[in-house]
């Protein structure tokens, strides 16, 4: 008996190495993993994010970053543990950001006592001090927030960092906001967005929960995807919602003036001199 | 200060009583006939080529305290007095320098060779020790003898202000030993208890209490090198060893370390500082080390060693009562350890105020509801929120709301369309108002009642608007701001 078993679990090694997928069988006992809760991308991730790597987040914007905020105070209520947060920020992030609301986040069932908010003078000192908070064990997550692509945040920078989460068992989130797709080492690479919530089924006329359009731009055991979810604080996760892109496809400026244009743009100012 | 031979001797000046007088002069055999409190003008006629620089009193105490910081070199115990004396209460430090004499000696060719003229004494009590620097020759006053030695000086020895030396003068009294003769009781009648004081304390039979320059360490621990250190590692290895001797201290008083201060005396004079803190009582030679480290890493481009460090100090500025039960308690707590000691790297390195935790707050205005405390100092409090409508408030909170131009149906109605950091918005729903008052008792009758819209647009951004002020009963024109961004 023990010898069939012996065979079949050959067998399958072998298998997952012809596939490439080794890497994912070995993952999947021994590791924990943070789900999100849609049961579709909880299979094309083998059952959630991994708990120990990097995941990076990123909005197009400056103002979507709420929306990957949310979305990662979210992911956030799924951990298991209830050790502190690092969220070491980037000053230059926070202008335009504004600084986390510990009300807001009680939304999300998080208890913003767990926070340790660092916010180092420049952004050697973030990348620094996320090396250092990552090589804690004793952390359940840290978050680095940086606006846009930085030059020090390099693919070496992002394989250090993912190297000290693996070994410390600690996630590691990068919050990028206005920022650009740019290879990394993180294990997934996810861009979200805001999407209008109206009609939402139990407030009719009020706003809606927050609902986020989520692309698995990189997923490195594995496929990537698009999905629309919407948050639902009673679950306290996320669900799959259809598609609705926005009511309005066309701007309604026929008879007026144009609209300024959108935010993190290049806008052509006047030469100084 | 010392001479300069090719060049002119140099005189401080300054305004006093309508006049430029000499504050200070070089000390200099070509400058005999010239004295203090001389006018400028006639030191010139006595000899024309001066150099004159201005009086700066901010410079000179920032001079004086950094030769106060140097001299704790010999005491812990030094305080200023004045614009030109340091005190230093060397009780008990004299024989680590070899007794009195020596350690004078010792003082004297160090500051000379920084090229200060000083004098120095020592007596008893410092009044005495005052009187002998300024006013007279000895610099040593053998035990309970100093009474001999401040008879004969004059008595401005005593510091006594101006005018009452004069009206001193004016009935007789030269010298402190013509004081000590008569009797105490019309003295004090006619010049007010000051004088008596001061002449008590002179000769040691009141005390006088000298407040330190800093704060008295606790615990000071010292390492002197016959040849100063220069390289990083050195010094590393030197607060390696410092804090190896301070854990034993810290362990037999039962201790930890909250606060503490590494003190590097240049060579030259000059004397660094670090001071690192721990958010809870740490007994551990590696720990407090590391500390320390992290701090050298960052001044690692900044900083200067000179000709190197003859004097490394580690001195403990604030500890607390440290178990050792409870540390076997605490060790459960694994990860909250870990990350206490993830705190005090972080804030060894980038400050107190760079690492923080939140507070919250009984107050309804939004942005008073928490604020950033250093983690160091307060461990995060656990309160449990009895909000109900959470969902009312954003994930995201500006420091400063944000001017928007706002349009609205009605004054007093919700936004339809804005435009916002140059961008456009038409607003799809909008839920409220909510009406927050204003704090009238911190902000004073002028503050205004913020109406809070909840609003979202048609790219699906959820944002927290506000009307500054109500219609009409506040202001006129009411300004809209944006406070929040929902996720």
């Amino acid at each position: 008996m023990a010898r069939r078993e012996n065979i079949v679990a050959a067998l399958r090694q072998s298998v997952a190495k012809i596939d490439g997928t080794q890497e994912r069988l070995a993952i999947q006992h021994g590791q924990r993993r943070l789900r999100i809760g849609v049961p579709a991308i909880d299979t094309l991730l083998d059952g959630g994010l991994v708990t120990n790597d990097m995941h990076e987040l990123r909005c197009s914007l400056s103002r979507d970053i709420s929306a990957a905020a949310g979305f990662l105070f979210g992911l956030f209520s799924g951990l298991d543990s209830n050790d502190d947060i690092a969220w070491i920020c980037d000053p230059s992030a926070v202008l335009d950001s504004g600084r986390l609301f510990p009300d807001g986040l009680a939304h999300f069932g998080f208890d913003s006592s767990r926070l340790i908010h660092i916010c180092p003078m420049d952004f050697n000192d973030c990348l620094w001090a996320a090396g250092e908070a990552a090589k804690t064990s004793g952390l359940a997550a840290v978050v680095l927030h940086l606006k846009g692509n930085v030059k020090a945040f390099d693919l070496s920078a992002t394989r250090k960092l993912m190297l000290r989460a693996q070994s410390s068992q600690t996630p590691v989130f990068i919050l990028r906001q206005a920022g650009e797709e740019e290879a990394s080492s993180a294990a997934t690479r996810w861009h979200v967005a805001p999407v209008q919530a109206v009609g939402d089924g139990i407030y009719n006329k009020g706003l809606g929960h927050m609902r986020l359009t989520l692309t698995l731009e990189k997923n490195r055991n594995g496929q990537t995807g698009q999905w629309t979810v919407a948050w639902n604080p009673q679950a306290r996760s996320y669900e799959h919602v259809a598609s609705t892109h926005s009511l309005l496809p066309f701007y309604p400026s026929a008879d007026r003036q144009d609209s300024a244009s959108k935010m993190g743009q290049i806008v052509a100012l006047e030469k100084a001199s | 200060m010392k001479k300069r031979p090719e060049h002119p001797p140099i005189v401080v000046v300054d305004t006093i009583r309508n006049a430029v007088r000499l504050v200070a002069l070089e000390d200099d055999r070509r400058l005999s006939g010239i004295r203090v409190e001389q006018t400028l003008s006639d030191a010139r006629a006595i000899h024309p080529n001066l150099e004159c620089l201005q009086y700066d009193p901010h410079a000179t105490m920032t001079l004086l305290k950094k030769v106060a910081r140097w001299c704790e070199r010999y005491t812990p115990l030094v305080s200023l007095s004045g614009r030109d004396s340091l005190f230093l209460d060397i009780t008990g430090c004299s024989h680590l320098f070899n007794g009195e004499k020596a350690m004078l000696e010792d003082m004297f060719s160090r500051l000379n060779g920084q090229g200060f003229g000083v004098k120095l004494a020592i007596a008893d009590a410092a009044g005495a020790a005052w009187a002998m620097a300024h006013h007279s020759s000895h610099d040593i006053a053998p035990a309970k003898s100093h009474q001999v030695i401040l008879e004969p000086l004059p008595l401005h020895a005593l510091r006594l202000p101006q005018d009452k030396v004069v009206e001193l003068a004016q009935l007789g009294f030269k010298t402190v030993g013509s004081l000590i003769e008569v009797p105490r009781a019309p003295i004090s009648a006619r010049f007010g208890p000051e004088v008596l004081q001061r002449l008590d304390q002179a000769l040691g039979q009141e005390d006088e209490v000298l407040s330190p320059f800093q704060p008295v360490a606790e615990l000071v621990y010292e390492k002197r090198f016959p040849d100063p250190v220069v390289y990083e590692e050195d010094i590393k290895a030197t607060i390696r060893l410092l804090a190896a001797k301070l854990v034993i201290s810290l362990e037999q008083r039962g201790l930890g370390l909250r606060k503490a201060r590494l003190q590097l005396f240049r060579a030259d004079g000059d004397v660094v500082f670090l001071e690192v803190e721990a958010s809870n009582p740490r007994r551990d030679a590696k720990q407090i080390a590391a500390l320390f480290d992290e701090r050298l890493s960052k001044l690692h481009d900044e900083w200067d060693a000179g000709f190197g460090f003859d004097i490394i100090q580690l001195c403990v500025l604030r500890s607390e009562r440290l178990d050792a039960q409870q540390e076997d308690m605490v060790a459960h707590n694994h990860a909250k350890e870990a990350a206490m000691h993830l705190v005090d790297r972080l804030t060894a390195r980038l400050g107190a105020d760079r690492v923080q935790v939140f507070q919250t707050s009984d107050t309804h205005i939004p942005e008073r509801r928490f604020n950033l405390a250093p983690a160091v100092h307060y461990a995060p409090e656990v309160k449990p929120y009895e909000r109900t409508d959470l969902a009312t408030r954003p994930v995201l909170l500006f420091e400063r709301p944000e001017l928007a131009d706002v349009m609205a149906e009605v004054p007093e109605g919700p936004p339809i369309r804005f435009r916002w950091r140059r961008a456009h918005y038409e607003v799809v729903c909008s839920e409220g108002p909510e009406r927050i008052a204003c704090e009238w008792w911190r902000d004073g009758r002028t503050a205004k009642t913020r109406d809070y819209f909840r609003i979202e647009t048609t790219e699906g951004y959820r944002l927290w608007l506000f009307r500054d002020g109500l219609y009409e009963r506040e202001t006129d024109a009411p300004k809209w701001y944006v406070h929040g961004m929902f996720a």
